[in-house]
């Protein structure tokens, strides 16, 4: 893998599940230290996209690259050291949160290890109070909040150590309270640790906010609709072509980035 | 998390391997012989060539090895099997892995496969039956791709309806002392002479263990779901290839000696996980452990309860454990 090219780049790439394609001709590349934010209407197949970006569906067609290497050549193992991704449900089983998180080490274990090392447990304890988690350590995975759940999520994902963080409607379903300590934390590792993140998100408001880029599908076509900067990309004529629905487009008074209101 | 909880799984493997010691010491006291308990480190020691050293040695520590394995042998894969599928209720039968290997062992003693290739037809063709149900589930669920797990159930459910139903019809058709053959290892019973068989037994089952062990770790990612498993770096088709295989030689060979023993492989590995948690690094190794001394435990009551006449061990099993798996499930909700 090389170190100067695109964390991740899509060349062509057609995804789905059955005989036809849900995604068709997607080009895009993923610089370090960017947020991208893919947008678009329920079912335009944002999930099944990063599915196949972190090799859990295969291309129909196309190619993905990551850091400039095709994603069929490297092994699972190698994938899950640079890419890691946050799935939307999370199973919740039952173990405690630090063996939760523990297990995002295991693509760094070797081919007989069986435990996990003194630098694994630290890793963990340090992921966990990075994310302000670290009081829910010895907490069952099910007996804490859903904002907590996605917390812990995340933190298995960062003891992966990933270069792309993929996540998958990282706030759905969780009071604003929550989805701004999750969509700040995001931010602040991005910042830190140029961390590169491509999320799903349904908030338009929320994607404009906190994205460096936003990718837009449109429904059934299955296709990039536009891609862009947030002022590009949430425009009047954009959203109201895609979700087809009137909206009013504004600006936020302190950010500047565009934000939506529905108009009847 | 860390060294308190390795110790805390070396304590109960220890407190396992006692209790597995002390069920086999009873077990080698008990039967119809009336040897006392206190003669027999004599006996062991210095009895050589006397009846009652034949007895301990040649009848019932026979029982007693095939009693570790094939208990062993069907909790592991109980254990392996409910890991794959994320779900509690799991084991070799609800798959159709013991009916496919029940129904090859039928059709051994009907057209008498030993008498032409010797004693090892029984656990070949219980493995050959097992192994074959496995791979059409596993065939009929890769059609769509991937290996759904739900798909894999509903399937093996409906395989397992089929073949009692043919080993039913095999019944009907045989004659009446392959009949009583049928009936007789169908119910179950650890009865078994044959030191060869006894053999092969204890070597595969232990070789099972081993196999799987070396999967702990996926079985742990598997636990968070397939996809989340892939993401983890596991090689999840790999690991369910070997683990389905692995599970059905288990099965067959347990099924080919010992007949049909309900519920080892569904409540040994479910007491396991409410009494150390859910990580497999220590759950395949604690219900092969616990396992066998279930099944050795059992096999001692049978042969006393109604001495001097035997009762099938898989009697005993299906009452004491479906018993007690209804008393914890209302006891206790939430297991898994």
């Amino acid at each position: 893998m090389s170190e100067h090219a695109a964390i991740l780049k899509t060349d062509h790439l057609y995804c789905g599940y059955g005989k036809t394609p849900v995604l068709k001709d997607i080009c895009f590349e993923a610089q370090k230290g960017e947020i991208i934010s893919i947008i678009g209407p329920n079912g335009s197949g944002k999930t099944t996209l990063l599915k196949t970006l972190c090799g859990v569906l295969k291309p129909k067609q196309g190619n993905i690259f990551i850091k400039g290497e095709e994603i069929r050549h490297l092994s699972r193992a190698s994938i899950a050291r640079t890419v890691a991704r946050v799935s939307q449900t999370i199973d919740m089983p039952p173990m405690t949160v630090s063996a939760y998180v523990l297990m995002g080490r295991l693509p760094y274990f070797k081919r007989y290890q069986f435990f996990e090392s003194r630098a694994d447990i630290d890793k963990v304890k340090e992921t966990l109070a990075l994310l302000g988690i670290d009081h829910l350590a010895e907490k069952s995975m099910d007996a804490i909040s859903g904002g907590q759940q996605q917390l812990s999520a995340i933190a298995r994902a960062l003891v992966q150590e990933p270069d792309l963080l993929l996540l998958d409607e990282p706030t759905s379903h969780l009071d604003i309270t929550h989805q701004a300590v999750i969509l700040n934390q995001i931010r602040r590792l991005n910042q830190q640790f140029s961390l590169s993140v491509i999320m799903v998100l349904h908030d338009l408001n929320l994607a404009s906010e906190y994205a460096h880029r936003l990718i837009l599908l449109n429904g059934k076509e299955g296709e990039v609709f536009r891609s862009g900067s947030p002022e590009r990309v949430i425009t009047k004529e954009c959203i109201e072509t895609v979700y087809k629905t009137p909206v009013i487009v504004d600006r936020h008074p302190r950010s500047g980035k565009p934000f939506i209101l529905l108009d009847g | 998390m860390g060294r308190s909880r390795f110790i805390a799984w070396a304590w109960v493997l220890v407190f396992l391997l006692v209790l597995l010691f002390l069920v086999c010491a009873l077990a080698l006291c008990t039967g119809s012989a009336g040897i006392a308990m206190k003669d027999i480190p004599g006996i062991i020691f210095h009895g050589r060539g006397t009846t009652d050293y034949n007895i301990l040695f040649k009848i019932r520590m026979p029982r007693i090895m095939l009693g570790i394995a094939t208990g062993g042998a069907l909790s592991l894969a109980g254990a392996i099997l409910q890991g794959l599928f994320r779900n509690p209720l799991v084991e070799p039968y609800t798959l159709g892995i013991s009916g496919g290997a029940s129904l090859g062992v039928c059709l051994n003693i009907l057209f008498k496969w030993h008498l032409i290739i010797g004693i090892i037809a029984y656990p070949l063709s219980g493995f050959f039956g097992a192994l074959a149900v496995i791979t059409m589930v596993y065939l009929i669920s890769i059609k769509t791709g991937m290996v759904k797990t739900d798909t894999m159930l509903l399937t093996g459910v409906m395989i397992s309806f089929v073949c009692s139903s043919l080993v039913m019809l095999l019944m009907a058709v045989s004659k009446s002392d392959e009949l009583q053959t049928i009936v007789f290892w169908i119910m179950g019973s650890l009865d078994e002479t044959n030191l060869t068989l006894i053999k092969i037994c204890c070597a595969g089952s232990i070789g099972g263990l081993v196999v799987s062990l070396f999967f702990c770790l996926d079985l742990n990612a598997l636990a968070l779901g397939e996809e989340e498993a892939m993401n983890l770096g596991i090689n999840i088709e790999r690991s369910k290839k070997v683990l389905f295989v692995t599970a059905s030689i288990l099965t067959g060979l347990s099924v080919s000696v010992g007949g049909i023993i309900m519920f080892a492989g569904l409540i040994v590995p479910h007491f396991m996980r409410m009494t150390v948690g859910s990580d497999h690094r220590i759950l395949l190794l604690g219900s092969f452990l616990a396992g066998s001394s279930f099944l050795t435990l059992c096999d001692v009551i049978a042969r006393t309860i109604i001495s001097p006449l035997e009762l099938p061990v898989g009697v005993i099993t299906g009452i004491i454990g479906g018993v007690v798996f209804i008393y914890v499930l209302t006891r206790k909700r939430a297991i898994l």
